[in-house]
């Protein structure tokens, strides 16, 4: 049975079995049996447990063995120290597909209890949500089979959520929000089905237009992100990803016994696979109500409609935070809405009605926006006023949107006292997304449009080197053998020359007179550094010795670097020194990568020299990385002007950063057994002069898992 | 001119110490010499030993350090000395910076064999300069007396002139050794005791400037408190209860080894008493503790060495003399004038 034909039994089974079912009003075994039959589920109801004869006025049987049927889906509302053997009875009776509602096993330390489940359920080819869930909600079947809200809004939203409270939290939110549910699955311990089959499940559900997922880690961060890539060009997809902050990781770990990835990383993930991260359940409530209730825009350009001056600049600010471009051609929106207006208002957007401003001009102003085609998107702002009643000015709003054609993307924000609650909630009912401060709807705005630009970028592949593998991977075999798990600096320059990275002009001397040779012959100012395979440190042991300008600078400085090496490693083996030319008139950058245990290899680029560690501006990507995916990383890093030449300095290459970025992406992927690579720094040179590799390490491991 | 050889039987003897001492109780107008430097500070792309400075300040010196120290690596020296021989470098060297001194320090290598292959070892020297040799032992018993009779062999078969023995660092509960077993064992061997240098643990403390100096660390905070004097390091391992209950941690003069992200520990050990803290790993801690250690004249050095490798390297740091020790040059002068025959000597 595939995986879909396998999460229908889940979202629309046509019979429902719950073990552990209660006569006991408030019991979870209770809830259960009275969502389902009270939420108007149309299929066959089993209640079992050998205690009652009826539970909630429906025929309890005493065991799974004594159904007429083997029904679709089977409820598992028993304690964890007998829910394996319970399992174990119903998948002999022929049920293939659970709800495990019981708690008590990894979220408290009993893995071993979970390891035996999935055991059980792979021996008879079963699929189980859970444990420690709060159960599923489907609207396509009528079917409530949780032990939250009994009242459910049918609807568009599918709710995916990992903690069992919250999203019992939020089901009851969206019935007081007045949004409409498609499904709600609750993840729990996902100890066998995840995030990925709910969301894939969602991703192709008819009924379902958006996806709200909180989540707290993920196992195979590699198949959500693939399947978070196809749903999200499908349709929007908000999530909220706790554990951002360190103690936020570690209550996210010990809540569910998952795994919080960095959380960079994750966020990085998300971003590439179109995601909308939210960062708090203000924003993506927000977001998902705009989502919900109105349509993308198709093109840039939204209008703001107040009637105060104040919170009309405080719209403008948070429309530059959130990526909201303004329309600002003046003269065509003096043209469109000077008719609505008194002559003291203002056209120029945000477009003032002024205080006077009461419905009627709301309404007009409204009108002449949804119907005009120049106009592709509009908040609406109304700031309460002592005559004013908001009421009057949301019947306004809705009566506009009653009669406009086309239905735009616009969202509304009302600010003030009486009221104005009661107005907020009758315009969310009307579908016409509503928020209590301008900055939240301005930030639905900037939502709606972060998923039009989404749907406007089409994927690239990721381009396609000729490396020899092979050769690469015997470097690494060879080190690792010798019981080594960092390669010497030769071998990682050769490795990333055979990447086909650049490296600036470099030979060996193996004394004082050979190194004036090569320096000679390289042409000063030249680097040189220590060759020793006893010397990891070069730097801080004294190996290094920067900026030598002619033959008497680089004789001392090899007498210092032999003086300090001696010193410190009288046994050293030294082999001599390398000269390389000296890299000048450049930008230091940094670009890397390392094994994620959920993700797989993520590359790091950003600026880069000796204080990369004290600035922190670096971006992050799961590899393989397309072309278009780097152009966003470079433009990404906050020194991004520098490398575009920022106060008359020269372009840097950035074509050929790009270049290096796409390679080691490459390496990444095809040569797992590299577990961790730094290029610090690699040298951005003027445009079209490339960059250079100047210092590397590279950790290896024996075999890539 | 008087001419004194400084030589010893091992490394870290403290040849330096006694040429000072004895040079600051002279009162005559001295000079120093140290043809194979040992101590190589590398700024602004020149190489210096760091004992030539020391001289430089301590004695008022006006010469070149560059001058004082033909080179230090055994290829760089040979190749300095190729057009006159060693024995002419030397010469020609020396002549140019013993004009007008009435005492000239002359400082060995490493030991008094070491650079033997140049023509440079304190015998050598002892017959280019024709001056005293006074060889300075550290150890215990069996170790200084076997070295001092194997030197004095070599000097006496080339007719070097041995002046005689300095023990040096010797601790109080090493005295009866002193008494017992070396001096005795000296004049069988009719071998001069000049006397000895007690053991001072001031001396024997690093600064958190050389610190920073010799792991290439990045000082990120608390420059004003490089002068501070560590008397004990630790490895921050523990939680920061657990450290304020132990009895090393109260310690001043602490320097503390530990991960940037260590906030806790940070916190506490940050106190004007603390020496320093060494960030691993290059991970930097809030701009308000690095603010904080600032305030406190605390110094705070980054560097990318793991904890273990950082320990093992603050490990082997041998304290120097530097430039700037007034406390330690007065230190010294004292202990020389007290325990070392001058008269003898001078």
């Amino acid at each position: 049975m595939d995986t879909v034909t396998q999460m229908e039994k889940l979202f629309a089974p046509t019979s429902v079995a719950i073990i552990g079912a209660s006569g006991r009003e408030g019991s979870i075994g209770y809830s259960l049996v009275a969502n389902l039959l009270s939420g108007g589920f149309k299929g066959e109801v089993f209640p079992i447990n050998p205690r009652y004869d009826s539970v909630y006025d429906k025929k309890c049987y005493d065991s799974i063995k004594d159904l007429p049927i083997v029904p679709d889906l089977t409820l598992l509302a028993v304690p964890a120290d007998v829910s394996n053997d319970t399992i174990k009875e119903a998948c002999e009776h022929g049920c293939r597909m659970f709800i495990n509602i019981a708690s008590g096993f990894a979220e408290v330390g009993r893995r071993d209890l979970e390891w035996d489940m999935k055991e059980l359920l792979e021996e008879y080819g079963a699929r189980m949500l859970g444990p420690n869930v709060f159960g599923v909600y489907s609207a396509k079947a009528s079917m409530n089979a949780t032990f939250g809200p009994s009242v459910v809004k049918p609807g568009n939203v599918g709710l995916i959520s990992q903690s069992g409270a919250l999203g019992v939290a939020l089901m009851g939110k969206t019935v007081t929000e007045g949004i409409g549910l498609s499904a709600v699955v609750s993840l729990g311990n996902k100890a066998d089905i995840s995030e990925c089959e709910a969301l894939e499940y969602l991703g192709n559900d008819d009924i379902t237009d958006v996806i709200f997922l909180y989540l707290e880690g993920s196992k195979d961060g590699r198949r959500f992100m693939d399947i978070a890539k196809k749903v999200s060009m499908k349709k929007p997809i908000i999530a909220i990803k706790s554990g951002s902050s360190a103690r936020g990781a570690l209550a996210a770990a010990s809540h569910t016994g998952s795994l919080a990835g960095s959380d960079k990383i994750f966020s990085a993930a998300l971003k590439q696979a179109g995601v909308l991260r939210a960062l708090n359940l203000e924003d993506g409530f927000g977001w998902l109500r705009a989502m919900a209730e109105v349509p993308i825009p198709d093109m840039e350009g939204v209008v703001i409609v107040t009637n105060g001056g104040g919170i009309g600049v405080i719209s403008s600010d948070s429309a530059e935070r959130y990526g909201v471009r303004l329309l600002d051609d003046t003269e065509m929106l003096e043209e469109i809405f000077r008719p609505t207006m008194p002559s003291y208002g203002s056209t120029k957007n945000p477009i003032d009605i002024t205080g006077q401003g009461k419905n009627k001009e709301y309404e007009m102003a409204l009108d002449i926006a949804l119907e005009d085609d120049r106009i592709p998107a509009i908040v609406g702002l109304y700031c309460q006023t002592a005559t004013g009643d908001p009421t009057e000015i949301a019947d306004a709003a809705i009566s506009s949107i009653k009669k406009a054609e086309k239905m735009k993307p616009i969202v509304f924000s009302m600010v003030g006292g009486k009221g104005i609650a009661e107005s907020i909630a009758k315009l969310n009912m009307a579908g016409i997304p509503s928020y209590a401060s301008p900055d939240g709807a301005m930030s639905a705005m900037g939502a709606l449009y972060k998923r039009f630009r989404r749907l406007k970028v089409e994927d690239e592949e990721p381009e396609e080197f000729d490396m020899d593998l092979d050769m690469i991977r015997g470097i690494i075999k060879k080190t690792w053998d010798t019981g080594m798990s960092s390669l010497t600096e030769d071998d990682c320059n050769l490795i990333l020359k055979e990447a086909g990275l650049s490296f600036p002009k470099s030979n060996i001397a193996k004394d004082l007179e050979e190194a004036k040779k090569v320096a000679n012959e390289i042409g000063y100012p030249v680097v040189m550094k220590i060759l020793s395979p006893d010397i990891l440190h070069k730097t801080e042991f004294g190996g290094v010795r920067l900026d030598l300008e002619d033959d008497e600078e680089l004789e001392v400085a090899y007498e210092s670097i032999m003086a300090s090496v001696r010193n410190r490693f009288q046994n050293a083996r030294v082999n001599g020194v390398m000269i390389t030319e000296m890299v000048k008139d450049c930008t230091e950058m940094i670009l890397g990568f390392s094994q994620d245990p959920s993700f797989g290899p993520v590359i790091m680029f950003g600026m880069g020299g000796i204080y990369v560690e004290i600035l922190q501006d670096v971006s992050f990507r799961v590899a393989p990385v397309s072309k278009l995916e780097i152009t966003g990383m470079i433009r990404e890093i906050s020194s991004y002007p520098i490398l575009a030449g920022a106060r008359g300095k020269n372009l840097r290459d950035i074509d050929a950063l790009a270049d290096a970025i796409s390679r080691i992406s490459y390496l990444s992927t095809h040569v797992p057994e590299i577990v961790e690579l730094d290029i610090n720094p690699l040298m951005a040179m003027d445009q079209g002069k490339g960059c250079l590799v100047v210092d590397s390490r590279m950790t290896i491991r024996g075999e890539a898992k | 001119m008087k001419k004194l050889i400084i030589t010893s039987t091992r490394t870290h003897a403290g040849k330096t110490t006694i040429g000072a001492g004895i040079a600051l109780n002279s009162n005559m107008k001295c000079g120093y010499f140290k043809p194979l430097g040992d101590k190589p500070v590398y700024t602004k792309k020149t190489l210096l030993d760091r004992d030539t400075e020391v001289f430089n300040e301590w004695l008022g010196l006006d010469i070149d350090p560059n001058d004082c120290c033909i080179g230090f690596e055994h290829e760089k020296v040979s190749s300095s000395c190729k057009l006159t021989g060693a024995d002419e470098t030397l010469k020609e060297r020396f002549a140019n910076i013993s004009e007008g001194k009435e005492l000239m320090i002359i400082e060995s290598g490493r030991n008094y064999t070491f650079g033997s292959s140049l023509c440079m070892d304190a015998d050598s020297l002892g017959n280019t300069f024709g001056g005293d040799i006074i060889l300075v032992a550290q150890g215990d018993a069996r170790l200084v007396i076997d070295k001092v009779i194997a030197a004095t062999k070599v000097f006496r078969s080339t007719d070097s002139k041995l002046a005689g023995v300095i023990v040096n660092k010797l601790k109080d509960e090493d005295r009866p050794m002193l008494d017992d077993e070396i001096i005795p064992a000296l004049e069988e061997q009719d071998i001069d005791y000049l006397g000895y240098v007690p053991h001072a643990m001031e001396l024997e403390k690093a600064k958190a400037s050389l610190v920073v100096e010799k792991l290439h660390a990045k000082l990120v905070a608390g420059a004003g408190g490089l002068d501070k004097q560590i008397q004990k390091v630790m490895v921050g391992a523990l939680s920061a209860d657990a450290a304020l209950r132990m009895p090393a941690f109260q310690n001043e003069g602490k320097m503390l080894i530990t991960g940037g992200d260590r906030v806790d520990l940070i916190l506490v050990s940050l106190a004007e008493d603390t020496a320093g803290i060494i960030l691993t790993n290059n991970v930097l801690p809030h701009p308000r503790i690095l603010s904080k250690a600032d305030q406190l004249n605390v110094p705070v050095m980054s560097v990318p060495m793991d904890t273990y490798t950082t320990a093992k390297m603050v490990e082997h740091i041998v304290a120097e003399l530097m430039p700037t020790d007034e406390d330690k040059k007065d230190l010294i002068k004292g202990l020389v004038k007290d325990n070392i025959m001058l008269d003898k000597i001078l």
